[in-house]
């Protein structure tokens, strides 16, 4: 009898215990992750950028990068000003997924008219917003449902918030981009084998993309799509992917992969063995960009 | 399924608790043995093929030994020479699958390893010298040694337990009790807390700091070593909290792996803290084989005619000693950096035990006593600093890249460059990792005072109860290192 | 028995050797005690001890490391 009776005991204080953690969930969700889009992964990041990007004057870009660390990497906006007379900002976020590309752009054209989006391409093949990982399936389940768990460091950005704001100390501003200095050579030879095989581009990762594009048409906004050069990361499938997506929309698509006038030596200009580049493989590229974006802005104008 | 993932604690044990209670007790061990097979083909595949061998070749091993001991063919001394023959074939065919995974890769060819192996191959060892010894007879049946080789908690990184204390609750099949659930899952909350906001966070410092320490100055690769010590504590320790809490909740106990290595008087005293399981191991499957093997005896009279005994009765322990941190280095792996880990504390070991006696009479004379807070203190300090400096050396990419952070740490230290330090880690995570620090540090105190946090909570009215695991709960999913701008990091010592 | 007390002491000076019978599970002998004791018991007693007794309940007291002695001999 005695032990039915606890067995009861334990059984209510089981799921008394549940339904505690279940209204405190609850609670926090409509409390602190409520105005939660739930289209962006890495709200923190997302944040930090649109920050950044409301300090510069307004309407004084004309070119704005998006993309991951590959981007960051690559252009480096300072040449692009004091060589080419072109004022831009690195957009980019490290693992940026194009789902938080789409929703940087969003709010920068609020306060931007740029001309010139370039969108790095490594980002279009990252796989569809999945804040957990593939491994672990309790984990994933509990992200992809509850705000609380896929937003769970937001409670940075109210504490930011609420912290008495230091004076803005004038960092040295590289407007987004990482000066990266390290060298790693790459010795794997050459990478981009011809095929006519086609790495798809993921569907909800299309449909970011069809975005982007219609947001850039409304707004009188050239798109680009360029691939940095990365033996790691870039493969002639994915080229063939973006190509044909490129060619069907009528949008640029520059792969400096198969570019022969960039002379990027591999032994020299990359950081990690061929994945990202550093600084000297950056200047190269800043400076072979900016040509094309010089001729297509005076173009314009 | 490594540990630390949530699917591990929060879908895959359930489940195996909803099933263990649904089994007559008879036949629980069989749907732990089946669990253990499923869990060990999730991760390795077809390389369960050689952990199959391993289990055979134990099996046989332990019942020749056995039937030689009960067959009258031998007596006294030729007994005890086939049985050695026997345990030696045994031990040699375990091992050489433990070398070709694990040290084929110094001439260049590499396999990926069934997992665990380092694990379980020592657990084969320990099992077929007990019966040889005849501490424990040996077991008849297959697939309870399978079991107790392959317990689905234990097989990818310990604790390393010995047969005779697991096989009466492994094959027991003991209810499921509702105190035992919930401290269980206690402990796993504890060791989560430990993985996901403390050594998580740290990671990415460590990885940068250690990928090119080149890049930093003295100040930041100090801290940078602390910090993976931290990690590696965090982790190990926490993983082992997951392990041995989830097998509270099937009532089995296993052996424990940490116990306040910090709070250690030195570093023999560490070693009896720290990785506990293989410290044990060590010693009583190769200190005490070799200091009581009949040459050293020998040498050891010997010596004593020639240098005395003070010095003779040193010199028998010292070898042995030698090759306990030999193993322990290369245990860890094929690389020299393990190997000087090794080898640094017995350096250190060796004199400890030459300075420690004098070390001793000098404060008896002196009448300073172990519980000043200034000796105790400094004594922390001490073990402290070299802790850490192994620590480092284990984890560096190569024998001179550990050289040349420690000459860095030494001649090249300006606590001003830790200003513009980029640590990879933001503020916000900064300062939560340093309070979950604290935090670790204030349970161990009082785990150090011998009292059982747990038992401690459990006695407190429900609310507080209930409050201080609310606020754990919460404190992990909220400042975890988990999802947007992280990366999953796996368990460290599951790579040995 | 006394001698034995006295191969204790001389190991453990500041100990309570008689009456202790956790030597081993509080850690009072270390492993490198142990291996001392293990050879002055052998050289005064005539006994080989192997690895195989080397475990807590035979080192945990005085009586218990008497009792692993006198059963040694009679193994002889």
């Amino acid at each position: 009898m005695d032990n039915t009776k606890e067995t009861y005991n334990n059984i209510i204080k089981a799921v008394l215990f549940f339904t505690g953690l279940i209204i405190i969930s609850t609670l926090l969700t409509v409390f602190i992750y409520k105005d939660n889009k739930k289209n962006i992964y890495d709200t923190i990041a997302v944040n930090n950028k649109i920050n950044e990007i409301k300090n510069e004057p307004n309407d004084s870009l004309q070119v704005i990068f998006y993309g991951d660390s590959e981007c960051y990497s690559t252009f480096y906006p300072k040449i692009l000003s004091s060589e080419f007379n072109i004022s831009s900002f690195v957009c980019a976020t490290a693992a940026q997924h194009i789902c938080d590309t789409y929703a940087i752009l969003n709010e920068n054209i609020r306060t931007q008219a740029p001309k010139v989006i370039v969108l790095e391409t490594n980002c279009i093949f990252r796989k569809p917003k999945n804040t957990g990982t593939d491994k672990d399936i309790a984990m994933n389940f509990l992200s992809n449902h509850l705000s609380m768990f896929a937003h769970h460091s937001d409670w940075k950005i109210l504490a930011k918030k609420a912290l008495p704001k230091k004076r803005f100390k004038h960092k040295k501003n590289n407007k987004g981009f990482v000066i990266r200095k390290n060298t790693i050579p790459y010795r794997g030879g050459a990478y981009m084998k011809i095929t006519k095989k086609t790495k798809k581009i993921p569907k909800k990762n299309l449909e970011y993309l069809n975005q982007i594009k219609s947001l850039c048409d409304n707004n009188n906004i050239k798109l680009i799509l360029v691939s940095t050069p990365s033996p790691k990361n870039w493969s002639y499938k994915k080229h063939n992917g973006i190509y044909k997506w490129a060619a069907a929309n009528s949008v640029t698509y520059i792969d400096l992969n198969l570019e022969k006038s960039l002379t990027i030596n591999w032994k020299k200009d990359t950081k990690d063995g061929g994945d990202h580049l550093n600084f000297s493989g950056a200047k190269k590229v800043t400076r072979h960009i900016g040509e094309y974006l010089k001729k297509y802005i005076l173009l314009k104008e | 399924m490594e540990y630390h993932l949530l699917t591990y604690s929060f879908l895959f044990l359930p489940i195996i608790l909803i099933l263990y209670k649904l089994t007559p007790s008879k036949f629980r061990w069989c749907l732990l043995l089946v669990v253990d097979i499923a869990f060990y083909l999730m991760i390795s595949k077809a390389l369960i093929v050689f952990f199959i061998f391993a289990v055979v070749i134990t099996y046989c091993t332990g019942l020749m030994i056995d039937r030689l001991g009960s067959s009258n063919k031998y007596t006294g001394k030729m007994l005890k020479k086939h049985k050695r023959i026997i345990l030696f074939i045994g031990i040699i065919l375990n091992l050489s699958m433990l070398i070709v995974f694990k040290y084929f890769k110094l001439i260049g060819i590499s396999f990926i390893a069934p997992i665990g192996i380092s694990y379980y191959t020592l657990q084969t060892i320990s099992y077929m010298t007990d019966i040889c010894r005849r501490t424990i007879s040996c077991e008849q049946n297959i697939g309870k040694l399978a079991l107790y080789l392959s317990y689905f908690p234990q097989v990818i990184e310990g604790p390393i337990s010995r047969y005779s204390n697991m096989k009466n609750e492994l094959f027991a099949g003991k209810d499921l009790s509702y105190t035992n659930i919930t401290s269980g899952y206690q402990r796993i909350l504890w060791g989560l807390f430990k993985k996901m906001v403390i050594a998580d966070h740290l990671a990415p410092a460590v990885y940068k700091i250690f990928l090119h320490p080149e890049n930093y100055d003295g100040t930041v690769i100090a801290i940078g070593a602390i910090m993976f010590t931290t990690q590696l504590y965090a982790e190990f320790s926490g993983c082992m909290d997951i392990i041995i809490g989830s097998s509270e909740t099937l009532s089995i106990t296993l052996p424990e792996n940490f116990r306040q290595p910090f709070f250690a008087k030195n570093a023999s005293d560490f070693w009896h803290r720290w990785h506990i399981t293989l410290g044990t191991w060590l010693k009583d499957y190769i200190f005490y084989p070799i200091s009581l093997a009949k040459p050293l005896k020998k040498l050891s009279k010997k010596a004593k005619t020639i240098v005395g005994i003070n010095i003779s009765k040193m010199i028998v322990p010292t070898i042995a000693l030698f090759f306990v941190w030999l193993t322990n280095g290369i245990w860890h792996g094929a690389g020299l950096t393990y190997l000087f880990y090794g080898m640094y504390y017995f350096v250190l070991i060796f004199i400890e035990t030459i300075c420690e006696p004098h070390i001793e009479k000098f404060c008896q004379k002196h009448s300073i006593y172990e519980s000043n807070l200034l000796i105790s203190s400094f004594r922390a300090l001490k073990l402290f600093v070299i802790v850490n400096i192994g620590e480092m050396f284990f984890r560096a990419k190569s024998i001179t890249s550990g050289f040349n952070m420690f000459k860095k740490i030494i001649f090249d230290f300006h606590l001003s460059s830790l200003k513009d330090a980029n640590w990879g880690i933001d503020k916000y995570d900064m300062i939560i990792c340093f309070f979950a620090i604290i935090l670790l540090f204030i349970v161990d105190f009082i785990h150090e005072k011998n009292i059982k946090l747990r038992d401690v909570i459990s006695n407190y009215k429900l609310p507080i109860r209930w409050a201080i695991w609310y606020a754990l709960i919460f404190s992990i999913i909220l400042t975890g290192a988990y999802g947007a701008g992280y990366t999953v990091i796996d368990m460290i010592y599951a790579a040995y | 028995m006394d001698e034995l007390i006295e191969i204790l002491e001389e190991i453990l000076p500041c100990e309570d050797v008689v009456n202790c019978t956790t030597l081993i599970d509080d850690h009072i002998l270390s492993s490198f005690d142990i291996l001392s004791l293990v050879s002055d018991i052998e050289d005064s007693f005539d006994v080989d001890i192997s690895p195989a007794e080397l475990i807590p309940e035979n080192f945990n007291s005085a009586n218990a490391l008497w009792n692993m002695i006198c059963r040694l001999r009679e193994e002889c």
